[in-house]
């Protein structure tokens, strides 16, 4: 199952998740340990607000050199031995990737997590060509192993509890028949993959940020992973979306106090690892890839969204993402950062997605780099409307609305007809007209007066 | 054209005259800690790590030499440039591996314990620096069993914007923030120690 056999139709997928509640609830509780989590660390920082705005406008000043800043970076790290390639596409990122491991006849990969090669699909192509690939994250190997995308862009496996991953690994990994314990677990999980790290031939890894004056980038991990899969073999290629940019160490400090305590309440990561040259004896290649990001950084009112550090707190967060899962966006990232990246892929196959979303903007409250994540998702449903890939009757409906509120009267006399019905409607059938709305709620009591009738009555008493 | 030139016009085409922006320069609203090595020595806790602190060098040494992770291991290396442990330990039947000397990263796939020096400490988030100019071959870091670094008390810097004022990269292929042990909270958000590094971290504050 990948992102591309997923139909992308949130309210259909989001309604199978609920359809067993006591799984959804605890999912929701699981996400929100997190978020409060987040909270503890960010509180924990003083000038926590001023960080924020300070990586906001670092990020915002770096997107607005972007070419100058990739060209610097590709010097820069020519200069410490690092192969450059760059890729217009997933199909050629793959390509790119598959003519290394070829040239190095690489049989077996080990990857560190990237949504970037998840996002390309890179995994199924190097398979299909015949090669070993196994991510080495544990709860990417979890999914990996359940033949599963990760659902969650920090927490892969978020959506399993530990009972479903003791059964995989009995099955995969032969450990007990009921052996649920998450200690236990995860050191089977490593004997298991160390015997694939010595194996490995080629490490892959993201990148976390690429330092533009100096050349070299970062990875972040909490089990060393990344470093593993990259210190045993004499390859290491690195998969960097072209927006990863950040133009000196200095400014690299910012991101890293925020990056972890947004993402799981840790004060850092157990390793920030830096991949500054390749090891002697060694090489090193990164593929810098467009795949959409370019037509995304020529729309000026979405450009913020590529500030996003990947740290998925706006999933936690997100009432909407902790109640419906990471399957039901169909996209390889989900929650409102995903409702804002998805839809410059294809409009048309995720219109869903930002309808998927209260505006609350919990989101854009908590992201470390202020990425104005509500109110580009309103954007996009402005888009779609005028794009006419709306559903036939919310289009209808939302015309009606548009044009009853430029005209008073008519305004007045609809919201005397609708209360005056639905006073007398059966519940079962307000249920049956809320559609999706209605379908977990009742709709308030009707009130006998319009707010205006209440308003003026006040007004009389005075 | 090249993907590389398509991607770079792409974006020069996007820029189209918008107005010149500012770097916002360095960040000046830290909030300084009191004392940087009490929050050094909490922080390595919070990041499951074992602060132990000595009032020197051989204290240390004594202390490492007691120690169960110490005495229960088989295969040793050494990176602390400023004590000989394998002279103290001649006949006690441990096999010291030279780190620097091994060519093959594998090599290091069955040592038990690794000791380094750190070259600083965080006080905000308990990571220490190393890097390439004093291990060759980082693999031993991440294949060692158990990890123990060794941090002089006089550097511990307050927070990551004064640890990257310190780092150039120049003489370094790799380098790493260490916050405590290898960990996983994948499975249900239980913590884990252990995942694929390191078992555990103990840090030596001297000094």
């Amino acid at each position: 199952m990948t992102e591309a056999t997923i139909q992308s139709n949130h309210p259909q997928q989001a309604e199978a998740f609920l359809s067993n509640m006591k799984r959804a609830h605890w999912h929701d509780q699981a996400l929100w340990f997190v978020r409060e989590k987040r909270d503890k660390a960010a509180l924990g920082v003083k000038e926590w607000e001023a960080l924020r705005e300070h990586a906001s406008r670092i990020k915002t000043y770096t997107l607005s050199k972007l070419p100058t800043y990739l060209e610097q970076f590709e010097t820069e790290a020519n200069k410490r031995g690092i192969q450059v390639h760059w890729a217009k596409d997933g199909e050629e990122h793959n390509r790119i990737i598959h003519e290394i491991l070829s040239k190095h006849n690489v049989q077996r990969v080990v990857k560190s997590k990237s949504m970037l090669t998840e996002e390309c699909h890179l995994n199924d192509y190097l398979i299909e060509k015949g090669m070993d690939v196994i991510d080495t994250d544990l709860g990417e190997r979890i999914v990996q192993l359940a033949n599963e995308p990760p659902s969650h862009i920090v927490l892969p496996a978020i959506h399993k509890n530990r009972h479903e991953v003791g059964e995989l690994f009995h099955e995969k990994l032969n450990t007990p028949k009921g052996e649920s314990d998450p200690t236990r677990l995860t050191h089977a999980a490593r004997g298991h993959l160390r015997e694939k790290f010595i194996a490995a031939d080629a490490g892959i890894t993201g990148v976390n940020f690429a330092i533009a004056s100096t050349g070299g980038f970062v990875v972040c991990t909490n089990e060393g992973n990344a470093d593993l899969g990259t210190a045993l073999p004499p390859l290491h290629i690195a998969a960097m979306g072209l927006e990863k940019l950040v133009p000196t160490p200095e400014d690299l400090s910012v991101f890293l106090r925020l990056l972890a305590r947004s993402a799981t309440g840790q004060p850092v990561t157990s390793y920030t690892s830096h991949f500054l040259g390749p090891r002697p004896g060694s090489e090193m290649h990164v593929v810098i890839v467009d795949n959409g990001r370019t037509g995304h950084y020529a729309q000026n009112e979405f450009r913020r969204s590529l500030s996003c550090i990947r740290c998925g707190a706006c999933l936690n967060t997100c009432p909407v993402y902790r109640r419906s899962g990471g399957y039901s966006y169909g996209y390889t990232i989900p929650g409102p950062i995903g409702i804002n990246l998805a839809p410059h892929r294809s409009l048309e196959k995720y219109h869903t997605l930002p309808f998927a979303s209260s505006l609350c903007g919990s989101c854009s409250n908590v992201c470390p780099v202020k990425i104005n994540l509500h109110e580009q998702i309103l954007l996009w449903r402005q888009k779609l409307y005028n794009a006419g890939v709306v559903s036939p009757a919310k289009r209808l409906i939302l015309g009606g609305m548009g044009k009853m509120f430029t005209f008073p009267g008519v305004y007045t006399l609809g919201g005397n007809v609708f209360r005056g019905v639905m006073s007398l409607l059966p519940v079962g059938v307000i249920a049956k007209l809320t559609g999706a709305w209605g379908k977990q709620r009742d709709l308030p009591p009707i009130p006998k007066e319009s707010f205006r009738q209440q308003f003026q009555k006040m007004k009389g008493h005075e | 054209m090249s993907s590389r030139n398509y991607i770079l016009q792409a974006l020069r085409n996007a820029q189209n005259n918008a107005p010149e922006l500012q770097h916002p320069g360095s960040f000046d609203q830290a909030v300084l800690f009191d004392d940087p090595v009490e929050q050094f020595i909490e922080s390595v806790q919070v990041v499951a790590g074992t602060p132990v602190i000595c009032a020197d060098l051989k204290e240390c040494a004594q202390q490492i030499e007691k120690h169960e992770l110490f005495r229960e291991a088989n295969i040793l290396c050494n990176l602390e440039p400023n004590w000989n442990f394998s002279a103290s330990q001649k006949g006690s039947g441990k096999e010291w591996m030279e780190v620097n000397e091994q060519d093959d990263p594998h090599s290091f796939e069955k040592v038990d314990l690794c000791i380094m020096q750190g070259q600083f400490g965080v006080a905000e988030n308990g990571a220490i620096w190393i890097d390439s100019r004093f291990v060759a071959q980082q693999a031993v870091l991440f294949l060692t069993q158990h990890l123990i670094l060794t941090v002089p008390r006089q550097e511990i810097v307050q927070n990551m914007h004064q640890a990257y004022a310190r780092l150039s990269f120049d003489s370094a292929y790799y380098g790493c923030f260490i916050a405590g042990p290898s960990k996983t909270a994948d499975i249900e958000q239980a913590l884990v120690i252990g995942a694929h590094g390191p078992r555990s971290l103990t840090v030596y504050l001297i000094g």
